[in-house]
């Protein structure tokens, strides 16, 4: 057990670990310029290891660490190193507010990676909202319209569904959609004579006159991935193919009727629904006098919590957001001429944790080195 | 008193440098440039005199703040903009497009100019920069095509442009920088601007009613008619073209509303008649066409007068910028910073103490001058120092050189000398080739317009990136001071040693809370606290080299010597975060494109490498014996 212990706490691992990860940092940096910002993130830094795949044989191996695997070390050396390695004593204090600091900035990125959620509000100027879409997973919404004339009823299966390729079948349909074909991103075009025979499967809506290419997933920031599947419809009693579809992000809701019941189905961008309402008022965007340079952004907002009897009015501008219900509304964009504002939406349970951070570090590191400093200048004052 | 003459001696040399600087700034001609250049005006945001419009659109033009009149003499920008403003046709002649691009050039077909410097100077320092100088009127036949190119290069991400089409994407710009100068105190459609002034007022009342009385469908006079809607579309002409707001105008409001000159026809038709700047102005431009230079100068005091009684500040406020521009601390700095560095290099040979001493003087001075040139750069913009990458450049060199002063008054072994006067020099370099870009003193987009955050994050952070740099600078002297020279010996070693052990911790401490701050600052305004955006990414590069300093210093891996080649790293690191990560193009910093920039980086990079390379020769072939 000892070996274990001095090699976790010792010296020679935390540096490896820094080593190492300031070479995985440099290199998914560089990387961002092919994956985008998101997609080197996923890959160098929240994951285990890198790959790579040897050409030909079609097999991954392991050739660095990821993100993960150094912040999990850096975490256990930190930690073995406050109860082996550490002489407590006020000389050291600073030395171990730093590494308290570090072990909570740690923590806190590791939450954020694995929790942080982050999505859109769109409203336009008069118009409201009680919900926001992800930025990046999507959904399959499958709609029944016939339940009452204000509300209808909407049947979400996620993302992870459509990858695997799962059926998507609940117990109040009378149908099962089963996932016969699932891109990550594709381009849709118009059907032709190039269009490949799997694409005459589809036999119902926008399918009979388009059909979907694959297209590499992206990464990019600004780019969207649009997730697009071939979607077959059986029918519950009897096993019966009841129609196939192209569905793809973007597309309009495509209606069919089922059992005389009025139904829908759709990719779109996954929802998060609020028991709250936010009303867009006005939204302004002033520029510096004579250029295009963007001096201020703000969305004069109502906020309604029915339930909880609030109403009140705010202004979310740069750098002054929205915090509301654990969720924190950011002005992020606008569109249409400025009439229609973007708001960023996000939770995240970790977000405290780099404050108590800055705060430790700090402390930490200005005890240790005023300690450092005041000896040192007490040394060079008694020699003359 | 032996002992200070050298210290006194060169100190009074930068000081009258300086002061011979700052009287060369005007021409000494009948025509009052000074005071001209001092006219407020509304560009890029913020109110600036014309003397600054005047050299950051040479700057952009012809990659310098002055120009070479018909005689070859150096002059100041202000003289070329009062032409260009109002001469129009004389300022078309002077050669001040640089066109460096062959291709560009040959697409152009614009002639090779021989060298105006004779053989022997061409054989010694090139041929220079004069031959690639053109004026409006050579280019003039070729605008079509040169629009043309741009707006075919425009449609490409600027990654992907070839060297040929960011040249024509820039001489675009600057050609149109350069007609909306020239259009923006008049159209120059007749010749004299009062005249005109006083034709349009008698002539308002007359053809605000032929063209009433069309609307209503009844008769109207038809010339009158016709002559209201040509003045109507030279006006829009005039209104189109303009760059430049002129007129400030007091609405009430916190702030006041500026219109470009055109905006006198609408004081005509809409409120009786032109403003009294408007009148001004006409009377500046028509003593400078008639060469009344004696009226010019009365003229340009009696519309400073007119905008005082606009707003009493702004005459003075564009005042402050132009004796900054005269001043030019940073160029007197960058000059005072050389001179210290010959003056260590003299007390490494000879009288170490009163050269040493010298240096010092002088770096402290340098030093000064440079915080005056931080502080009217913080006073005329209104934000905290650090704005863009010039002023990181600038900043950047600022807390070394002061941290140096504070190494050296603690060691006074010429070291804090050395290093100051070397990263005060490079880093006011770097910060002059970033300024050719046009105007470094640029209004803030809305997510960064927050002077709490400017002041404490953006603050910290350079501060940081100040010691990386300057424990790598005395790493760099050290190697080679220690192979090359047998000044060190051990003692002095474990000197050199102990500075860069304390620089690297008070590095640490700066970046590493700077770091923090920014993603406290990202979760505040758009909220994520770490995107591993590329320059956060570089942050956090400094943080963890600075980390990996201290580990292997307080793990007993390394001793001196392995903590000045460490400390040489930190500096391959810090270039790489400062400049490297903005080159990537991608993210929410890429704020300073550069492209050109990357050579320069490579080979500082690679120099440092070099030195590191021979920090690990075995000490049997160093001449000073450290260990």
């Amino acid at each position: 057990m000892k070996p274990f212990i001095r090699f976790f706490s010792s010296f020679e691992l935390a540096i490896s670990c820094m080593a190492l990860g300031l070479v995985l940092v440099f290199i998914g940096t560089i990387a961002q310029v092919q994956l985008g910002i998101h997609g080197a993130t996923e890959l160098y830094f929240y994951s285990y290891f890198l790959y790579w795949k040897i050409p030909g044989i079609g097999v991954s191996i392991p050739y660095f660490p990821g993100g993960y695997t150094l912040g999990f070390l850096l975490l256990i050396n930190l930690v073995t190193a406050l109860f082996v390695r550490f002489r407590y004593s006020w000389k050291k204090s600073g030395v171990l507010l730093v590494h308290i600091g570090v072990i909570t900035l740690l923590i806190g990125e590791l939450i954020s990676s694995m929790m942080q959620v982050d999505s859109a509000m769109i409203i336009d100027e008069g118009g409201k909202s009680n919900f926001s879409e992800d930025r990046r997973l999507h959904e399959l919404a499958i709609v029944d319209h016939s339940r009452s004339q204000e509300t209808d009823r909407v049947y979400a299966f996620p993302h992870e569904m459509l990858e695997n390729k799962q059926d998507a079948r609940h117990e109040e349909l009378p149908f099962t959609v089963s996932i016969s074909r699932y891109m990550a991103n594709a381009e849709i075009r118009r059907r032709d004579e190039n269009a490949p025979s799997d694409a005459l499967i589809v036999n119902q809506g926008i399918g009979l006159q388009t059909y979907a290419i694959p297209l590499p997933k992206t990464g990019k920031m600004d780019a969207v991935n649009r997730t697009t599947a071939v979607l077959t419809v059986f029918d519950n009693a009897n096993g019966e193919v009841v129609g196939t579809w192209l569905s793809s992000l973007g597309f309009p809701q495509q209606k069919f009727e089922f059992q005389g019941k009025e139904y829908s189905m759709e990719i779109r961008r996954k929802r998060y629904n609020y028991p709250f309402e936010i009303k867009l008022l006005d939204f302004s965007h002033d520029r510096y006098l004579g250029t295009n340079i963007p001096m201020n952004f703000s969305s004069e907002i109502e906020l309604t919590h029915p339930e909880r009897g609030e109403n009140r009015e705010f202004l979310i501008y740069m750098n002054h957001p929205l915090r509301y219900n654990g969720l924190t509304f950011f002005q992020s964009g606008f569109a249409n001429e400025d009439t229609t504002t973007i708001l960023q939406v996000v939770s995240n349970p970790g977000r405290h944790l780099p404050y108590i951070s800055c705060i430790l570090i700090f402390i930490g590191l200005t005890v240790q080195f005023g300690i450092g400093l005041i000896s040192f200048t007490q040394k060079r004052l008694k020699k003359p | 008193m032996k002992q200070k003459l050298p210290w006194i001696i060169s100190v009074s040399i930068l000081l009258l440098y300086f002061a011979s600087n700052y009287m060369k700034q005007t021409p000494r001609t009948e025509i009052d440039y000074e005071a001209f250049g001092n006219t407020p005006v509304h560009l890029n945001g913020r109110i600036q005199p014309l003397d600054s419009v005047a050299r950051n659109a040479l700057l952009g033009m012809r990659y310098k703040r002055t120009f070479r009149d018909e005689n070859g003499k150096k002059t100041p920008a202000i003289v070329w903009l009062t032409e260009l403003m109002m001469r129009p046709d004389l300022a078309h002649e002077r050669p001040i497009f640089r066109i460096q691009d062959e291709d560009v050039r040959s697409l152009l077909k614009l002639p090779n100019k021989p060298s105006k410097r004779s053989k022997i100077m061409i054989a010694l320092i090139g041929p220079g920069s004069g031959k690639f100088y053109y004026s409006f009127n050579e280019i003039g036949p070729s605008l079509k095509t040169i629009s043309e190119q741009a707006q075919q290069a425009s449609e490409l991400e600027d990654a992907q442009r070839s060297r040929f089409q960011k040249a024509v994407i820039q001489l675009a710009r600057a050609l149109s920088d350069y007609t909306g100068l020239s259009q923006s105190l008049h159209h120059g459609q007749v010749a004299s601007f009062t005249q005109e002034l006083n034709d349009l007022e008698r002539f308002a009342t007359e053809g605000i009613e032929a063209v009433n009385l069309r609307q209503q469908g009844a008769e109207y006079d038809e010339t009158a008619f016709n002559q209201m809607m040509s003045i109507g579309f030279l006006y829009q002409g005039f209104e189109q073209s303009a760059k430049v707001l002129t007129m400030p105008r007091d609405v009430g409001g916190e702030d006041l509303e500026w219109n470009k000159t055109s905006h006198v026809l609408r004081e005509v038709l809409r409120e009786g008649g032109a403003s009294e700047t408007a009148r001004s102005y006409s009377a500046v431009i028509d003593s400078y066409r008639t060469e009344d230079f004696k009226a010019f100068n009365e003229n340009v005091q009696k519309l400073h007068a007119d905008l005082r009684a606009v707003d009493s500040s702004i005459v003075s406020k564009a005042g402050v910028e132009q004796l900054f521009n005269f001043l030019e601390p940073f160029y007197i700095a960058a000059a005072g910073y050389v001179m210290a560095f010959l003056a260590v290099i003299i007390s490494w040979i000879r009288w170490p103490e009163a050269m040493n001493k010298a240096a010092f003087g002088l770096i402290c001075a340098c030093a000064v001058i440079h915080t005056i040139g931080i502080i009217f750069r913080i006073y005329i913009i209104g934000y905290a120092p650090v704005i863009n990458l010039y002023s990181s450049a600038v900043f950047v060199g600022w807390g070394a050189v002061l941290l140096a002063i504070v190494l050296e008054a603690a060691y006074k072994n010429s070291m804090g000398n050395a290093t100051a006067a070397v990263i005060g020099f490079s880093t006011l370099l770097v910060a002059h080739h970033l300024s050719v870009g046009g105007d470094t003193l640029e209004m803030l987009r809305a997510v960064l317009d927050n002077n709490f955050w400017l002041a404490t994050h953006v603050i910290i952070i350079t501060l940081g990136y100040s010691a990386t740099f300057l424990a790598g600078a005395i790493g760099f002297i050290f190697i080679l001071m220690s192979i090359f020279s047998n000044r060190v010996d051990k003692k002095a070693a474990r000197t050199f040693g102990n500075m860069v052990y304390g620089i690297v911790c008070f590095s640490t401490l700066f970046s590493f809370v700077g770091t923090i701050l920014g993603g406290i600052w990202a979760d505040q305004s758009w909220g994520r606290f770490w995107g591993w955006d590329p320059k956060e990414n570089g942050a956090l590069l400094i943080v963890i080299w600075n980390a990996i300093i201290l580990h292997c210093r307080w793990g007993g891996f390394v001793r001196a010597r392995g903590l000045m080649m460490l400390a040489i790293f930190g500096n391959v690191v810090f270039s790489w975060s400062w400049f490297g990560t903005n080159m990537l193009g991608i993210g929410l910093h890429a704020y300073g494109f550069m492209d050109e920039a990357f050579t320069y980086l490579a080979a500082f990079m690679l120099s440092q490498v070099l030195v590191i390379g021979l920090g690990a020769l075995p000490t049997r072939f160093w001449k000073s014996q450290i260990a």
